[in-house]
């Protein structure tokens, strides 16, 4: 009795914040800060993407932006040329992203490991990049796809930053919670082993080469979603969007966050876009701010905001939610 | 009669090196087997070969009568062969039941799929696996809270978490690599009562060990390694007394902690 209270406490507790979240659009009336939370939504899932694959898989790569950037144009392209609604080609995007990532997937796991992959996935950057640059016929090269369709769901058109956002907002929710059943999943189990130690995982019967494939190729879906939501909701889209330094922003959102958190994308994305438009008034050190804080973190807090805060997280735990005692966690 | 496991002519090079040369090994179901030999001769890679970790230049690797030879180390482990490695590999990071929970891996077969959408079989597999896991470390009686974080693990507790880790993907043999290096006298005990504690069960155990002790006494045949070579195999008395396995101890100036195990060997 005691424990399905605890239980349907921490539900209310998670609705609380789904509530406060949709209420956002009611506070701020400014169209520009709810643009940022978009963008926000946005960066959000592709750091989610990428912590399936960095966060519990324990690779390294880079090709969270390419992913971003092919799920953009599947989508727009969808619906300018095969006329597809918006809840067809954001549904199409996310499946042709991870069919890329897949293929991809396949020889790479195979035959790489460390920092080789790492290395692959920045040349599988520059390639997208490329070939959205010079299939001109396709994707009107450098110049970009302008007036790509607002979505539009019973009659609503969700052309300002205030409406879209409840489709993001739906889009994080969504993803999230299968970030959270992925992680407490048989097949996310066997994903942290291979972070750990993937001989060890291999040697006691995980077939490493499958998770791996299928972390890449998750990880792949999440970023087709992020870009048709982008690509949707900026109606614009060209390939200089798309860049490298791009990839290390989510990067870090992962690492700031903690890596391994279903809620580490969360609090890196929110954090790396709300906190520069703070800073707009030193635009000129921003970098220089941006790159210590990430020293500093990864200095003091290896494992991101949620790895320190996580002894006194547990605590909070307990405490309201009657979790099971602390984990005895040794210090970094 | 059919071994459980077989080796026929393995050999294993790193360049010029062979580090294990046409080895023909043999393990009856239900025995201790130990694997002794000076630092070197090969015993690991044996292991590495058997669990598919390396793949021999030549020769086969049998189990049940199958070969086994290029099957991935995964496969390997479905098939029923566990291991432990001679330094710990644990998954520091992840709580001590999920470390046992992940050995259970191949015996489960939830896929994301049944997650998502048949949340209940999914759910009921997850509760099975997690009292499995319990059951493994109390197997090895590893008394720790179960949310117990791997990493803060005392070294011998490690070995134990390995040896409950290897049984809950539910072999038929096991390879201990040196379980009982680092320990104190009553850790030591308390591994080999463990040992005796899994052949009871019915899983074959093969043992790489160089406390000679330990070794000789669990044993009910023993197996001896020289420069990646088979040079003896016998009940640990015969062992003891073989003048080549003296030798192989005694015949090395610079082995320091060769000899120490052959003066061990001696006194027990």
């Amino acid at each position: 009795m005691q424990r399905t209270s605890f239980v349907n406490r921490k539900i209310v507790f998670y609705l609380m914040l789904i509530v406060i979240a949709a209420l956002i659009p009611q506070v701020v009336k400014s169209r520009y800060y709810m643009s940022v939370l978009n963008l926000a939504a946005v960066y959000l899932i592709l750091a989610a993407g990428l912590n399936i694959y960095l966060g519990y898989t324990g690779m390294m790569g880079f090709t969270q932006v390419a992913f971003w950037g092919i799920g953009s144009y599947a989508s727009a392209l969808g619906m300018i040329n095969l006329k597809m609604p918006f809840w067809t080609a954001l549904p199409f995007a996310a499946l042709f992203t991870g069919l890329i990532g897949f293929l991809l997937a396949i020889p790479s796991m195979r035959r790489l490991k460390r920092f080789y992959l790492s290395v692959t996935t920045i040349g599988f950057v520059e390639i997208t990049r490329l070939i959205l640059e010079n299939w001109e016929s396709l994707t009107k090269g450098a110049d970009g796809l302008p007036g790509i369709p607002r979505p539009v769901l019973w009659g609503i058109r969700f052309n300002t930053p205030h409406k879209f956002y409840y489709i993001s907002l739906f889009f994080v929710i969504v993803l999230t919670a299968l970030s959270y059943i992925i992680k407490n999943s048989r097949v996310g189990l066997a994903m942290q082993a291979i972070r750990e130690d993937e001989l060890a995982a291999e040697v006691i019967g995980v077939n490493t080469f499958r998770y791996k494939v299928l972390a890449f190729t998750l990880s792949a879906v999440y970023g087709g979603v992020a870009g048709s939501l982008y690509a949707h909701f900026v109606g614009y889209i060209s390939p200089n969007v798309y860049v490298f330094q791009e990839a290390v922003t989510v990067l870090c959102m992962v690492l700031i966050g903690g890596s391994g958190y279903v809620g580490g994308p969360i609090i890196g994305a929110l954090l790396l876009t709300i906190v520069p438009e703070w800073l707009r008034f030193m635009n000129e050190y921003k970098a220089l701010v941006y790159g210590a804080a990430v020293v500093v973190m990864a200095v003091y807090m290896p494992r991101g905001i949620l790895g320190a805060t996580e002894t006194i997280r547990a605590r909070i735990r307990q405490r309201f939610f009657g979790e099971k005692k602390a984990s005895v966690y040794p210090g970094q | 009669m059919e071994y459980i496991l077989e080796t026929k002519g393995v050999t294993k090079r790193f360049g010029g090196l062979v580090a294990v040369d046409a080895v023909d090994f043999q393990v009856s179901r239900g025995e201790i087997r130990g694997l002794i030999g000076p630092n070197g001769s090969g015993k690991s890679t044996l292991l590495n070969l058997i669990s598919g970790v390396y793949v021999p230049d030549e020769g086969d690797v049998y189990f049940n009568g199958e070969p086994i030879t290029r099957l991935a180390p995964h496969r390997i482990a479905e098939l029923g062969i566990a291991r432990t490695f001679q330094n710990n590999r644990l998954f520091l990071n992840l709580s001590i039941q999920e470390n046992v929970m992940v050995g259970q891996h191949c015996r489960t077969k939830s896929e994301l799929s049944h997650a998502l959408f048949r949340p209940r079989s999914a759910k009921t597999e997850m509760l099975q696996t997690k009292e499995k896991a319990l059951a493994c470390l109390d197997f090895v009686g590893l008394n720790r809270p179960p949310e117990f974080i791997t990493a803060g693990l005392p070294h011998g507790e490690r070995r134990l978490l390995e040896i409950a880790r290897a049984l809950a993907t539910e072999p038929q043999v096991i390879l201990l690599d040196e379980p009982a290096t680092g320990m104190n006298p009553s850790e030591k005990e308390r591994i080999v009562d463990v040992i005796r504690k899994i052949r009871d069960a019915g899983i074959t155990v093969v043992i790489i060990e160089h406390n000679m002790p330990v070794v000789m006494g669990i044993s009910d045949r023993v197996t001896v390694l020289n420069f990646g070579r088979k040079i003896a195999e016998g009940t640990p008395k015969e062992i003891q007394h073989n003048p080549d396995v003296i030798e192989a101890y005694l015949g090395e100036d610079d082995e320091e902690e060769g000899s120490d195990d052959a003066a061990q060997a001696r006194e027990s």
